[in-house]
């Protein structure tokens, strides 16, 4: 595949993550300035309400969406970086496969946390 | 360099000593450079060029360095000065302070003392091919006329069209220092300079060398290429720009064509206007 | 010539001396503008956050072993060393997430300016970008200030 359709998903990627990590760190990590204006009662990080938004399904959607995007983005970045201090063809394949097996390993994981937390 | 410098507090005033302090290397007895000193008197205008041939022709004729014109056309004589890749022809040693520090081209191969290998510079500007592609061989082969370009046209790749393959760009840049295989900011901005001249119609060919892994992509922006660049060619923006080319296409839609010939014996309506120059005296 | 006995035996040194920065031109900016410091941060941003990206895909599935694992593993996280860690990472997110806006943008050649006759003092295109590059990383700061406000009074 050629380079500019990979880095173009790269970016894409980012420009959803820009959107989507925004809302999640939001709410983990600016919840005193939400609980402030009265958006979030619960702590966010308590059982109840981290098991409440694992059930919604536009919460899992979003959930998964976050995880593709990051991994495909961070991994294409990883895979840049690591490719710019070993630079030869057979240092390349080994890894573009090392970083689609670590990819595709953490995000079936997700995605089974994602479908499973939706029936607790 | 893009900033204006001026004379910086520390510099040494014409008529004092500067202390050139060069990392050395004899490819005969080397493992690894070798610093060496010299005390140089300082010339009204003088540059760091001026001070190593005051070094080689007074005090130790054995230093080597490269260089042609001495006015920053050519080129040649690109060095590591105080910290940053610069041009010693084009350096004015009191815009340095009194201690001046030369060492070769980083990413480089030192040759000897100041020589860098330039070699894989001039493959790389090879492989992006930097000539004018076009489809109509025949014009090509036996041309008629010149290709129409208009101001507007020129002004959007003269910019990149100065470079002069003094590989500064390439000493500067951080992926250029882990990867050899990465194509750099010269020849990627010699690639969109061909890219955004009208005459060309090469994209796609060039695309099979710069849309690849270590091509276009292997830039990330930090801008390092443009500061060092001597003669203001900014590659940085000529490969943002090839980038966006390579999903949008070039700023042209189709190749300029020649220009319709004239009539024989044409003149413009000026002409007639225009003062006769006067009969021959002789 | 140089008669050939005379010439210098040639030792095995290398007939080249390697320049080659390797990683230390990544890290070291040295008298280069400001994008070039951001470029490292940018990149050592990111790789912090990949790499914390499993260890947390790993942690929200704790939630599966029921309240008391997921009790248990958020007692462990609120130790200040792990605290620390959040702030590295939200500190990460929050330049990555703003300097990539300006990268977004930057790679596709917007918000850079025309490409212009090379009179001196030279143009440099990542200049023009000056004010936007400033703005946003004041923007990084407030929201990063914020962040590690609403994360200590969690």
């Amino acid at each position: 595949m050629r380079e500019s359709r990979l880095w173009a998903f790269h970016l894409i990627c980012g420009a959803g993550l820009l959107v989507l990590l925004s809302l999640h760190m939001g709410l983990m990590h600016y919840a005193g300035i939400l609980a402030l204006l009265g958006w979030v009662r619960e702590p966010v990080l308590s059982f109840p309400s981290v098991v409440e938004r694992g059930r919604g399904a536009a919460w899992a959607v979003m959930y998964v969406l976050l995880l593709g995007f990051a991994l495909y983005h961070g991994l294409y970045g990883l895979r840049g970086v690591l490719g710019e201090i070993w630079d030869t063809p057979r240092a390349a394949r080994f890894i573009n496969a090392g970083v689609v097996t670590f990819g595709l390993a953490v995000l079936v994981y997700g995605v089974a946390v994602a479908v499973q937390a939706a029936r607790l | 360099m893009a900033e204006i410098t001026g004379n910086p507090e520390g510099s040494v005033p014409e008529g004092g000593i500067l202390t050139l302090r060069v990392a050395r290397y004899d490819p005969e007895r080397d493992r690894a450079a070798r610093p060496q000193e010299w005390k140089v008197k300082i010339l009204p205008g003088m540059t760091v060029l001026d001070a190593l041939f005051a070094v080689k022709e007074e005090q130790d004729g054995s230093l080597a360095f490269r260089c042609s014109c001495r006015m920053g056309v050519c080129g040649s004589c690109g060095m590591f000065i105080n910290g940053k890749p610069r041009l010693a022809c084009n350096t004015q040693v009191n815009e340095l302070g009194p201690v001046v520090e030369v060492a070769p081209l980083p990413n480089h191969d030192a040759i000897k003392d100041l020589v860098p290998d330039l070699a894989l510079t001039f493959r790389r500007h090879r492989a992006v091919l930097p000539y004018i592609i076009r489809n109509d061989v025949a014009e090509m082969e036996s041309p008629t006329r010149e290709f129409g370009q208009t101001p507007e046209e020129l002004a959007r790749y003269v910019q990149f069209s100065y470079c002069l393959k003094c590989s500064l760009c390439l000493a500067a840049c951080p992926t250029v220092s882990t990867s050899e295989q990465f194509l750099g900011p010269q020849a990627l901005a010699q690639a969109y300079r061909f890219v955004a001249d009208t005459r060309d119609a090469g994209l796609g060919e060039r695309a099979g060398v710069v849309d690849a892994s270590h091509g276009v992509f292997g830039c990330h922006l930090a801008g390092a290429c443009s500061e060092a660049c001597p003669k203001g060619v900014d590659p940085a923006l000529g490969i943002q720009l090839l980038k966006r080319s390579l999903f949008v296409g070039p700023p042209h839609r189709a190749p300029a064509q020649v220009v319709s010939a004239f009539p024989e014996g044409y003149r413009t309506p000026e002409a007639a206007e225009r003062p006769k120059a006067p009969p021959p005296s002789v | 010539m140089v008669a050939e006995a005379q010439t210098p035996v040639r030792t095995q040194v290398p007939s080249r001396l390697s320049m080659r920065l390797g990683l230390r031109g990544w890290v070291y900016a040295g008298r280069y503008p400001a994008e070039r410091y951001l470029y490292i941060l940018h990149r050592l941003c990111g790789l912090g956050l990949i790499l914390y990206l499993p260890l947390h895909v790993w942690v929200t599935g704790r939630r599966l072993q029921g309240p008391e694992a997921w009790q248990q593993t958020m007692a462990i996280l609120s130790r200040p060393v792990f605290v620390a860690g959040e702030i590295l990472v939200l500190a990460a997110f929050v330049f990555h997430a703003i300097n990539g806006f300006r990268l977004l943008f930057g790679h596709l050649g917007c918000a850079l300016g025309r490409p212009e006759y090379p009179v001196y003092p030279y143009p440099v295109a990542l200049h023009r970008q000056r004010r936007l590059t400033t703005a946003l990383m004041v923007l990084a700061g407030a929201f990063l200030a914020a962040g590690v406000w609403g994360l200590l009074t969690k």
